[in-house]
This record gives C-alpha cells, sequence and structure tokens, in this order.
C-alpha cells in the first residue's frame, strides 16, 4: 500500500504535529488550574511517553503497517482528534490530591490510570508521524522538517489560545486541527471522499453528543480558591485569564476574608475588608479597602514589612511583585512621595487600576504610586533609577506553606545576583527590606541569608555584617540590608519598633544572642547562629553541613526553593510514617519519581520490540547497528530536550516573561531545527554531514552559553519583545545543526528495514521524555551549566555511534 | 410449645450471630485498633521529646485516644484506615487530622477538667471529641454549614452533646462562651485573629498547625501572660535534627 504515498503528507504531518504539542502545552495549562503545576508537570510528562510506546508499536506491528498505512495514517490522525477531549474529562475526573499519595500508594494505580488515558492522544499522533517515517524513510528529513516546523506553529496558536477565558476551549482547538490533519491526510492519500466523509461525520456527531458544560474545569477541593469559596456567602467577583495564569479575585460580605502576614500578636487592630486574590486557584496577597481612613490602615504597621519605615524615612520605594498591592500601601501610608510598583501579570493589574480602582483607594490611579507592569528581575536590570527602600515580599505563595512544592520554578529576583540588581539600585543610605516565611526545619529564612551574605561580599562590602539587621515575627523574617552601614539610630527604631509588636530582633552586628529568642522561640535562635556563621570563618561548613540544601541560588542554579539534599532523603523516608511528611520537598521529590517511572517505562518500551520482535531490527544484517542506533536516537532525544530546556530556563532572565519566552523560543528553536532538517535532505555523504552537525551543535552551544554570560545583562536591558526576539534568534545556529541529526540518522537507518526505523522513531520519543525530566533535574541539582555540558556529550556520543550506512550509499 | 420456643431461641442466636456478633465483633476489633493507635501515637510522642517537651502525653490525653471512637467520625469508605495515624479526606475539601498531632495539640494546650476550651474548625468533630474526652467545655465553631451539621449529628449519636457548636466565622470568636483557657485553631491563616487573643485568658494558651490538609508541617503554640506579654513556640512535630552532629549551637537563654 505505499503506492498510496507518493505524495509525502507534509501539511497533515505539520497540523498534527501542532496539534498534539498545542495539546500539551494546554493540558498543562489547565491541570495547572484544576490540579497542581507540579503534579501537571508529572502526569503530562508521563503521558508524553505515549510518543515513545508509539515507536514500540509500529516496531512490533512491522511490516503490516506499511500494509495498512494507507488507512493507519489518517485513521491515527482521526483517533487523536477523537480522544483529545475524552481523554482530558477522563484525567480530570480522576485526579486526587498528590499529598493523598503520601498517605494512601494504593492511589498510585489510579495516578498510572492517569497516565495511560492521557497517553492515548499522544500515542496516536505520534504513531502518524511514525507511521509516514516508516513508509518513506528515504524523506525522512523532509518529514521531520514539516513535524517540527508544525510543532512551532501549534506551539504559537497554543500561546495565543492562553488568553481565551476558557481554557477548555484551546482543548477543543487542538481537537479540530486534529480532524483537520485527517481531513487533509486523506486527500494527501488520495481518499478525499471517504475521508471529507468520515471526518465532517464524525464532527456532526461529536458536535450533538457534547452535552452543554462538557468542558467546564473540576478543581480540586484542596485548591485555596475553592476553600475560599465554600466561605458562608463567598462569590467570584472577577476573573481573568492570561498567559500567566487565571486570576480570580473574591469576596464574601458575610465573613469577610481577612490577610495580614506575620502580624503582631499584640496589634489590637484588625485589617479592614479585603478582597481575596488567587492566581491559578493559588492564593496571593490580596486586594485592601482603602477608604481614606488611615486608622483603618494601622494594621500595615504591625506587620514585620513595616520595619524600614522605622529605621529611616524612606521617600522613594520600589516595591516587587505587587500583587493585590498591599506593601505598595504600606509605603503610601508611610508617606512615601514616589512609590514604583512592579507587576507582571497585566491581568493583577488591569483589575487593580480599574474595577478595583475605588475598593483601594485608587491605589494603582495616581501619585505617588507609579504601577509597572514588568518583571521585577528584568526591571532592575535595565532601570537607572534610585530608591531609599527596595521591598521584597516573601517568595512562595501566602503564607509559604506550599513553598517545597515549587521546587522547579526558577526564580532570577531570588539569587546572588537579582539582589545584587536590587542593592545597586539603592540611594547610599538606601534600605533593602527583603521577607521570607519561617519554617521548621529552617530552610528558606538561612538560604536568604546566605544568599544576601553572598550578595554583600560580591559587592565588595568591606565589614557585611555592619550593614545586615533582620527582625522575626511568628510567621515571618525580615532581613534589612543597608548600603551603607546601618546607623546606631536605625538599629534603636528597628529594636523598638520590634519590641513594642512583640517581634524578636534576630541579628544585627554585635546583639547578645540571648535576646534573639525571647518573644517568638525556636528551638534555637538558628538565624542569630547561622547569620553569624555564614559572616564568620565557619559559613561554608555551615551550607555543606546542614540536612538541606541552603546553598545561595545563582543566575545559574535560580531555583530559591529547592531545599532537598540527596543525603538527607534517607532519613526522611525513614520517618514518613512518623510525620516526617513535610520534610519532603514535595516538588523535588515528584520530578525523581517521575524521572524514575519515565526511566523504567522507557526501557520496557525500547527493549519490548528487541525481545518480541528481534529478528526484524536489524540482528541478521548487522550486529551493531541496532546498538548504534539505539545510542544515536539516544543521545539526540536527551541532547535536543535537555539543550532547549536549558534555553528556556536561562532566557526567562533575558526575556523577563516565562510565557513570552516560551512563546518566542519554543517556536523560533523548532522552526530553525526545521530548517536544519531540510538543509540535512540535500545529496550528501550521510556520515560527514552528520559529523558536521554534530560539531556544529557543539560549537554553537557553547558560543551561546558564552555569549549568554557575558552579554545577559546588555540583552536584558532591552525592551521585552527585542529582548526576546534577540534571545530566541541566539539559538538559531544550534537549533539548525541539532535539527539535522535525526533525520540523517532515520535515513541511514531506514536502509536497515521499516522495523529499525519505527524503533528509532521509539528511542527518540522515549529519550526527549526522559530528557526534559533529567535536564529539569540536573538544572535544580547542579546548575545550567552543568546540564549544557551534559548534553553537548551526549551529542558527542551520539555523533560517533552514527549508524552508519552499508558500503557506498549514502543518505539522500 | 417447648419446641417452638426452642426454635425460636434457636432463630434468635441465629440472628444474633447473624447480625449482632459480627458487629461487636467490629467494635472490638476498632477498640483493639485504637489501643494500638494509642500505642503509635505515644511512641511518635516519645521520638519527639525534644522538639515537644515532653516525652508522654497527659494520661487523659492518652485515655481520650483510646477512647474516642475515630471510626465513628470518618466517612464510610474511610472506615478501615480509622485507627491509622494518618488524616483522612472527609469532603468539602477538608480532612480528619493525623491522631498524633490531634493529641499533642490537646497535651500542649494543656486541656483538661474545668478548662474551657475554643475550637475554630469543627470539621469532624474528632477533635471537639478528644477536647471533651479530657473534661473540657467544648464551644466549636465551624464555617462549612454542611460540615457543621454533620458533626452535630455524630457528636449527638456518639454522647458528646455536652460540645457546643456553632456555624459560621471563627475569626470574631464566640465571646458569650469564653473566655478561654485554651483555644485550638485547626487551620493555620496569615495572622492571628486579635479577637480570639482578645478572647484568651491571661495564661491561656492558644494552638495552630501550620501547614497543609494533608501535612502539618510545625505547630505555633501561642501562650498568652497578659495582653501585651505574648510569645509563640514553634513545635515541630517529627523527630528531626537539621544539622549534622557535632554542630548544634548551645541553647538559648531566655532573658
Amino acid at each position: 500500500m505505499t503506492s498510496d504515498w507518493r505524495r509525502l503528507p507534509l501539511v497533515s504531518i505539520a497540523l498534527i504535529s501542532g496539534a498534539a504539542l498545542g495539546y500539551q502545552i494546554l493540558l498543562l495549562r489547565v491541570f495547572s488550574i484544576i490540579q497542581w503545576h507540579h503534579l501537571a508537570y508529572m502526569i503530562i510528562g508521563l503521558a508524553l511517553l505515549g510518543y515513545g510506546a508509539s515507536g514500540t508499536a509500529l516496531a512490533l506491528a512491522g511490516q503490516r503497517v506499511r500494509q495498512f498505512s494507507g488507512w493507519l495514517y489518517p485513521a491515527s490522525l482521526l483517533g487523536f482528534a477523537l480522544s483529545c477531549i475524552p481523554a482530558f474529562l477522563g484525567a480530570q475526573s480522576l485526579a486526587f490530591s498528590p499529598e493523598e499519595l503520601l498517605w494512601e500508594p494504593l492511589l498510585g494505580f489510579r495516578l498510572a490510570l492517569i497516565y495511560v488515558i492521557l497517553a492515548v492522544p499522544f500515542f496516536l499522533a505520534a504513531t502518524a508521524v511514525g507511521t509516514a517515517l516508516m513508509c518513506r524513510p528515504q524523506y525522512a528529513a523532509r518529514l521531520y522538517a514539516a513535524d517540527l516546523a508544525g510543532a512551532g506553529l501549534g506551539g504559537l496558536i497554543a500561546f495565543a489560545t492562553l488568553y481565551v477565558p476558557d481554557p477548555g476551549l484551546g482543548l477543543l482547538l487542538m481537537a479540530a486541527l486534529g480532524l483537520l490533519a485527517a481531513l487533509i491526510a486523506s486527500v494527501e492519500l488520495r481518499r478525499a471522499r471517504v475521508g471529507i466523509l468520515i471526518v465532517s461525520g464524525t464532527a456532526v456527531v461529536a458536535a450533538l453528543l457534547a452535552p452543554p458544560g462538557l468542558l467546564s474545569l473540576q478543581a480540586s477541593p484542596y485548591k485555596d480558591l475553592e476553600e475560599a469559596l465554600r466561605v458562608a456567602g463567598a462569590r467570584i467577583e472577577a476573573q481573568r485569564t492570561g498567559p500567566r495564569g487565571q486570576v480570580t479575585v473574591v469576596g464574601s460580605p458575610l465573613a469577610p476574608l481577612r490577610e495580614a502576614p506575620g502580624m503582631s500578636l499584640i496589634a489590637g487592630v484588625e485589617p479592614p475588608d479585603q478582597r481575596a486574590l488567587f492566581i491559578d486557584g493559588n492564593a496571593v496577597p490580596g486586594i485592601t479597602r482603602d477608604n481614606g481612613n488611615p486608622e483603618a490602615l494601622t494594621f500595615l504597621d504591625r506587620l514585620p514589612t513595616a520595619v524600614p519605615y522605622h529605621m529611616q524615612r524612606p521617600l522613594r520605594v520600589l516595591v516587587t511583585r505587587t500583587g493585590g498591592g498591599l506593601l505598595a500601601l504600606q509605603a503610601r501610608n508611610a508617606g512615601a512621595t514616589r512609590v514604583v510598583a512592579l507587576e507582571s501579570d497585566p491581568n493583577v493589574h488591569a483589575l487593580l487600576a480599574g474595577p478595583y480602582a475605588d475598593f483601594s483607594g485608587a491605589l494603582f490611579n495616581g501619585p505617588p504610586v507609579h504601577p509597572v507592569l514588568a518583571d521585577s528581575r528584568a526591571w532592575l536590570e535595565r532601570s537607572s533609577d534610585s530608591f531609599d527602600l527596595i521591598q521584597i515580599g516573601a517568595p512562595g505563595g501566602l503564607t509559604g506553606a506550599g513553598a517545597g512544592l515549587q521546587a522547579m520554578h526558577e526564580d532570577f529576583l531570588f539569587t546572588a545576583q537579582g539582589m545584587d540588581a536590587a542593592f545597586e539600585r539603592l540611594n547610599p543610605d538606601g534600605l533593602l527590606a527583603v521577607s521570607s516565611w519561617i519554617r521548621l526545619p529552617p530552610r528558606d529564612s538561612l538560604r536568604l541569608a546566605a544568599t544576601l551574605v553572598t550578595m554583600l561580599t560580591r559587592q565588595g562590602v568591606a565589614d557585611p555584617g555592619a550593614h545586615l539587621a533582620v527582625i522575626r515575627s511568628w510567621q515571618m523574617a525580615t532581613f534589612v540590608v543597608g548600603r551603607s552601614p546601618l546607623t546606631p539610630e536605625a538599629l534603636a527604631g528597628m529594636t523598638r519598633f520590634a519590641t513594642d509588636r512583640g517581634f524578636d530582633v534576630a541579628w544585627f552586628q554585635g546583639m547578645s544572642r540571648a535576646d534573639a529568642n525571647y518573644y517568638n522561640q525556636m528551638p534555637t535562635p538558628y538565624l542569630f547562629d547561622g547569620i553569624e556563621r555564614l559572616l564568620g570563618d565557619t559559613g561554608s561548613d555551615l551550607i555543606d553541613d546542614y540536612k538541606f540544601d541552603i546553598r545561595p541560588p545563582t543566575d545559574d542554579r535560580p531555583f530559591f526553593h529547592n531545599f532537598m539534599r540527596w543525603r538527607t532523603l534517607k532519613e526522611v523516608t525513614g520517618l514518613l510514617g512518623s510525620g516526617g511528611m513535610p520534610l519532603l520537598e514535595a516538588g523535588f521529590v515528584l520530578l525523581i519519581a517521575t524521572l524514575a517511572q519515565a526511566l523504567a517505562l522507557a526501557a520496557v518500551l525500547i527493549l519490548l520490540p528487541l525481545a518480541l520482535a528481534g529478528q526484524r531490527l536489524g540482528r541478521r544484517q548487522c550486529g551493531n547497528v541496532r546498538g548504534r542506533t539505539f545510542l544515536y536516537f539516544t543521545g539526540i532525544g536527551l541532547g535536543f530536550m535537555i539543550i532547549e530546556l536549558v534555553a528556556l530556563h536561562r532566557l526567562v532572565l533575558i526575556v523577563g516573561n516565562p510565557v513570552l519566552t516560551s512563546a518566542i523560543v519554543l517556536p523560533v528553536f523548532l522552526f530553525a531545527a526545521g530548517l536544519g532538517s531540510l538543509y540535512a535532505s540535500r545529496p550528501a555523504p550521510a556520515m560527514r554531514a552528520a559529523r558536521v552537525a554534530g560539531v556544529g551543535t557543539v560549537v554553537s552551544a557553547l558560543l551561546w552559553h558564552l555569549l549568554l554570560k557575558a552579554g545577559a545583562p546588555a540583552l536584558a536591558a532591552l525592551a521585552g519583545p527585542v529582548a526576546a526576539l534577540a534571545a530566541g534568534l541566539s539559538l538559531a545556529p544550534m537549533a539548525f545543526f541539532m535539527g539535522q541529526l535525526f533525520p540523517l540518522g532515520l535515513t541511514a537507518v531506514g536502509e536497515r528495514g521499516p522495523g529499525l526505523v519505527a524503533w528509532a522513531w521509539g528511542i527518540n520519543g522515549c529519550a526527549s521524555v526522559v530528557g526534559a525530566m533529567a535536564g529539569t533535574a540536573l538544572a535544580v541539582s547542579f546548575g545550567f551549566g552543568a546540564s549544557l555540558s551534559v548534553a553537548l556529550v551526549l551529542y558527542v556520543i551520539a555523533t560517533l555511534s552514527f549508524p552508519r550506512a552499508p558500503v557506498g550509499s549514502g543518505a539522500a | 410449645m417447648v419446641r417452638a420456643d426452642s426454635s425460636h431461641a434457636l432463630a434468635m442466636a441465629a440472628l444474633m450471630l447473624l447480625f449482632v456478633a459480627p458487629a461487636v465483633a467490629a467494635d472490638d476489633e476498632y477498640a483493639t485498633a485504637r489501643l494500638r493507635l494509642a500505642d503509635t501515637v505515644a511512641r511518635d510522642v516519645r521520638d519527639t521529646a525534644d522538639h515537644l517537651g515532653t516525652a508522654a502525653l497527659a494520661p487523659r490525653v492518652l485515655a481520650a485516644l483510646q477512647t474516642v471512637a475515630r471510626h465513628e467520625l470518618v466517612p464510610r469508605g474511610e472506615r478501615r484506615h480509622a485507627y491509622e495515624n494518618r488524616p483522612l479526606p472527609i469532603g468539602f475539601g477538608q480532612t480528619i487530622s493525623q491522631p498524633y498531632i490531634v493529641a499533642i495539640m490537646t497535651d500542649l494546650v494543656d486541656a483538661g477538667p474545668g478548662s474551657r476550651v475554643l475550637e475554630i474548625g469543627t470539621g469532624s468533630g474528632y477533635q471537639a471529641a478528644m477536647l471533651a474526652e479530657v473534661g473540657a467545655s467544648v464551644c466549636s465553631m465551624e464555617i462549612i454549614p454542611e460540615l457543621a451539621a454533620r458533626a452535630r449529628v455524630d457528636l449527638d449519636r456518639l454522647g458528646y452533646d455536652a460540645v457546643r457548636t456553632r456555624t459560621g466565622d471563627g475569626y470574631h470568636g464566640w465571646p458569650e462562651c469564653g473566655p478561654f483557657d485554651a483555644i485550638v485553631v485547626t487551620a493555620g491563616a496569615t495572622h492571628v485573629p486579635p479577637p480570639l487573643i482578645e478572647q484568651l485568658v491571661d495564661g491561656g494558651r492558644m494552638i495552630i498547625p501550620v501547614g497543609s490538609r494533608f501535612l502539618t508541617q510545625q505547630l505555633l503554640l501561642v501562650e498568652k501572660k497578659s495582653a501585651t506579654d505574648i510569645t509563640t513556640r514553634h513545635v515541630l512535630p517529627v523527630r528531626f535534627v537539621p544539622l549534622t552532629g557535632g554542630h548544634e549551637a548551645p541553647p538559648a537563654t531566655d532573658r
């Protein structure tokens, strides 16, 4: 039936690849709303093994694939379209709280079922692409180019649909793209009439059968938003959707929602009416009513973050990550004359300046507050403004309770270089105030202390201790760093402030240890002890000996929220049955668990065809071809994903906005790789072409890394879209070389038989999934530089293992 | 007649065997499981003595743990896990807390005969039942009406009709029921409501778990000496020292 394939199905390949990538991006978005981001990452990451499974199935089916390919190809496309929505609905109905899994391991079966259900659409999409590659391996370069270019386009469409208020509609769009792909495929394979009939019939039946509200999202009852909505009278007042997330404002006239992070226990005052704010269903600092009566806002002066206003009279204040505006309101209330309020989510910004302008006392609508829509770190890099006070709120949600879940989130503000950027924007007598949640065993606050001490040392401050002071409430520690040494008057003001509110002065140079742990007693005054050691000779010993990772994050390893240490894992695991579960850094543990599962499943998927259809996979023809095929496609699959991930994470620093970064970097990367693939279709000796591409990949990646290291601040200083474009284009040469290797290898392998092509396709699918997870795990533990090095070594190994074609043949 | 009587007795005995005996056997099983649970909790308390400041629960708390029928307060589908030392879902996004956490919270606030205790967040009613069992006079508030109604029914059924319950926002406490010797808050927030502090007597204690529904990271014990002298103590409910041996700093001296 290969006569059906006289015309290459390039358009349908591009469409299905785009639909599959778009579906993946939108699933991640939707599951982040109804569940949690880290769980979404795990579920969808594993479901992508459907790609690998398709290779296994095709390899096992062997010759029959070619025989029935004329039907198999469009049927797979149709199957993708039909399975998109049921797979999502099925997985949604089975979802549960990931924390419950720690107590009830049997829920693992339900988790496995979710993987399998979600893997179906990816399996079908990959089966279609794999079938085309099997039937026309000699045109692998052009087919793969269409696959990559289509994926790039799908990524762009998916990012555009993130603006649609109903995220479920995006999934529907991807299913529709799948239908379109099936329709076009039937034309490409000369089955137009049957195709039109089946596809249009399917579309009509699906539209008729779909009940209203089919795609309404069912969020987990344990999400903050769902919990807030159960409060009597609580209702959603406003909701906006954008690429940064779904922003929801909730109010309740019967049981007002109130937030006052770390407020003094002897405050004797209550916060006024507030509105709770949620991003993707997770609580963030809300909006406070300001009716012009300063007494109603007295609570602001009872928060730990008010301490700098009692050490100096700051007039020019910068507030980062403004959210609902609590710190900006605090600055305005304290008499600041200019308050620059940075907020990166345009929806939060618009809500405060629009519908909540009256409620918030026109906080964002005029002086002294100047709202700026920007990522904090990128803005600090390009600004030349200077301030008397820079306020950086505590990272990790409203209470920090879920901080462990954010282990994989890069945060370029909470790095030594991020703190450098803030420090350099201070006036000579300016103060930098950074807050952190109090957790037991101490983690966040000690890491913040280490980061600030490192920053002061990097800044060449002769006596870092003279610049640092810390207060601690029952819930929050606020660190104050002076551009100049803190004056006795400032320290006296801080001590008065703390004592009047029942806060502890946790550290300043020369204070007594006995005074550091009175009001809010910890087992030991760990912050005092920690800072003393960090400033003394044993700071590195403390960091090395501590059972959690409290190394200062850097731009190369910007993961403030990951505290897990491998050597502690055994002890923590031993304590799981007796209250030790909160010691687990859930985000990182889930990542490792996902990686382990992916490795095991990938091994099964790769070995299965060898065990069941070894003969067909070329055992007779060439002894080492299978070994080379395995090494080659594993190497380029892992390497491709690790480099793509490193690029995405690294460029967030330059672009500022992770969504904009993905929206630009991913398509540029995929288009450039597609061009590379097309270039590989030229007549040339395959072996030599692969060597050139391999060397090109390594050299261009190294150059990119060096360029970024030297030029990141200059790039970050450019305006957002220009920086994003420059960042994206910087990747193009590397992606161009990387894109050549897959088709060159596949063409060479194709000369051994279709079974081997399918097997290689499956290996590449499995390696891509494992690579995405391994790349993140490597970056979190060792940094981007180390991840990139590993990827380049993999490319070298792959290039050296190129599956040689028989003597005399060349890849055409 | 004799024959008829004996067959009646036989039938009764068979019915007893069929319906009553399994129930008695199940009750026995639950009682045994409860004792095992109490032993587990007692062992965990011993293991975490350094953090808790005590190596053993007060005998009345341990006795309450051995008495309160937790299986009667969890959803039917979760009964098989009722006497495992773990939290369980009870619907509406809420959980029944881990018995170990409930026990140490009861112990840390020093609840006992004659003490008046306010609970914010009735949930399943388990904590309220524990407090009642140690002899405290309990006032409990729940903001989710369905949970409040269900807990009221269950508490009455189990004979804890002296526990007073109210449906509503716990932020302003329950002044008519106070002042309180102890306040147990079952879910942490971004601040401690000032009205709750006010309703605590001088010398009173408040306990707040910090963390999520399924994972309690730490406990915050608030001690009110007077309106202007309030201290807190952070308690780690697990045997864990974050520094490797030999580097622990000397203990702090209170001023």
